[in-house]
């Protein structure tokens, strides 16, 4: 479904993305994590044709884009981006127009769903709505469009609890139904309750990339004090240490922890490099 | 041209409040206004969606930037053909009329061209319409474009006097076209 290798993207002077590489399958839910100005939203950027990339390869739906088939390609990509931006005199209506001409599949009775759900008035404009609701009507828009990918930056941010639990429901039955999700968050504790796989981005790297079950299955977390013969030491998670082996060792992590192991860990690699 | 109507509709609602005042201006059948209201609205048209980061609102739908680019150019065409025609039954019915039609579509070519060039590589496109202008009213009023001790040739070719209007054409369908490979390229990634 989606291929990157090797993707490198430079903005201005500013090299974001240096190396990213990973794949994604149909049905799964796809986290991209990390820290702020790591090159989450380039990566999605590039993802979706928005920008080029200055090298790597990107493959979506087994082809790579390029101007015979970008068109055909974007419509099966429905995208959610992270500032919420809107066109500022649409209303509800404007964009129901807008959607259902340019995705060919668009489904009218889920959109209706989503609208009669969460109340909104379709003749207000969508400008005027509270971040969580533009968050939630864009959701809505991508869910509605039947694109084969969805590409949500940040979906749950500006979110209440009950709501986030409702749209992390909503994205499980559109992966369920066979659609992957490709997303970016830094809600790196709730990633675990609807994704299936994670990357790990740093300095515009790609420093893991995995199904959080192989994930958890192939590292173990060793308190102050454990034996750390024969494993890989990943990084520090509080006090304790993340290391990558198979061994009857330590306990299983959590996906948060091996997500902060590996963000400390390089960092501090980077910092013994000095 | 797929989702022309969509685009056309989109530019509408967004763009109608700093566009109105121009297009009435438009309306008056002189080369004169026609060319100031088309100045002005090339600054609202894509470049100004560049300027402000806003393209990835169009992006991220399914729109190539090639027909963006192109749509957006029509929908320009489209503003001062309709103004032209509305305004037509206050112009004097002669070949001078159909001939400032042509003018201002060349004046449009050679500004779109030079916006969205300038905002494609980073510049910002409202002081590269100003300067573009100073530069051309400055350079075009210069000399003669008759042969002689006095010829200048860009008098020929400048979208403010357009001397020869062939030469004009075709040099706006340059500017046109380097426009769209600096668009296609990488027009306006911030």
């Amino acid at each position: 479904m989606i291929r990157v290798e090797h993707l490198r993207k430079q903005l201005g002077s500013k090299q974001v993305l240096s190396d990213i590489s990973f794949t994604v399958e149909d049905g799964t839910v796809f986290a991209l994590v990390g820290p702020n100005g790591a090159g989450k939203t380039t990566t999605i950027r590039c993802l979706t044709g928005a920008l080029r990339a200055d090298g790597g390869l990107v493959e979506l739906f087994g082809e790579k884009c390029d101007s015979t088939n970008e068109l055909k390609i974007k419509e099966r990509i429905a995208v959610v981006p992270e500032e919420r931006s809107v066109f500022r005199n649409f209303t509800a209506t404007d964009y129901l127009q807008l959607w259902s001409r340019l995705y060919p599949k668009w489904d009218e009775r889920t959109f209706s769903n989503f609208i009669a759900r969460y109340g909104f008035d379709l003749s207000q404009r969508v400008e005027s709505y509270s971040i969580g609701m533009k968050t939630i009507f864009l959701i809505g828009l991508c869910v509605a469009s039947q694109a084969e990918l969805l590409v949500l930056d940040e979906p749950t941010q500006h979110l209440d609890p009950t709501i986030r639990l409702e749209i992390m429901d909503v994205l499980k039955e559109s992966a369920n139904s066979g659609k992957t999700i490709f997303i970016s968050s830094h809600e790196i504790f709730e990633i675990e309750e609807y994704a299936t796989h994670f990357g790990i981005v740093k300095e515009g790297r790609m420093i893991y990339s995995d199904s959080i079950d192989n994930a958890k299955e192939n590292h173990r977390v060793i308190d102050t004090g454990g034996n750390l013969d024969a494993s890989d030491v990943i990084g520090l998670v509080g006090s304790s240490v993340l290391v990558k082996t198979k061994a009857e060792v330590g306990r299983f992590p959590k996906l948060n922890e091996i997500v902060v192991g590996y963000l400390t860990g390089h960092r501090e690699r980077s910092i013994s490099l000095k | 041209m797929k989702n022309f109507d969509v685009y056309v509709r989109k530019q509408l609602l967004e763009k109608y409040s700093s566009m109105v005042f121009f297009l009435v201006v438009m309306l008056f059948p002189t080369f004169g206004t026609k060319a100031f209201g088309v100045f002005f609205i090339t600054l609202f048209s894509l470049a100004s969606d560049i300027r402000h980061r806003r393209l990835d609102l169009m992006t991220f739908l399914p729109l190539t930037r090639r027909q963006l680019f192109w749509m957006e150019y029509l929908f320009l065409l489209s503003l001062i053909s309709v103004t032209f025609f509305v305004g037509l039954p206050f112009a004097d019915r002669s070949i001078d009329s159909w001939l400032m039609l042509l003018k201002s579509v060349v004046f449009l070519s050679c500004y779109f061209g030079v916006v969205i060039s300038s905002v494609s590589v980073g510049f910002d496109p409202y002081g590269a319409a100003f300067l573009f202008l100073l530069i051309d009213l400055v350079l075009g009023g210069i000399g003669s474009s008759r042969l002689g001790p006095t010829f200048n040739p860009y008098k020929l070719v400048s979208p403010i006097y357009q001397a020869n209007i062939l030469a004009s054409f075709i040099f706006a369908a340059v500017l046109v076209y380097v426009a769209y490979k600096f668009f296609t390229k990488r027009g306006g990634e911030r």
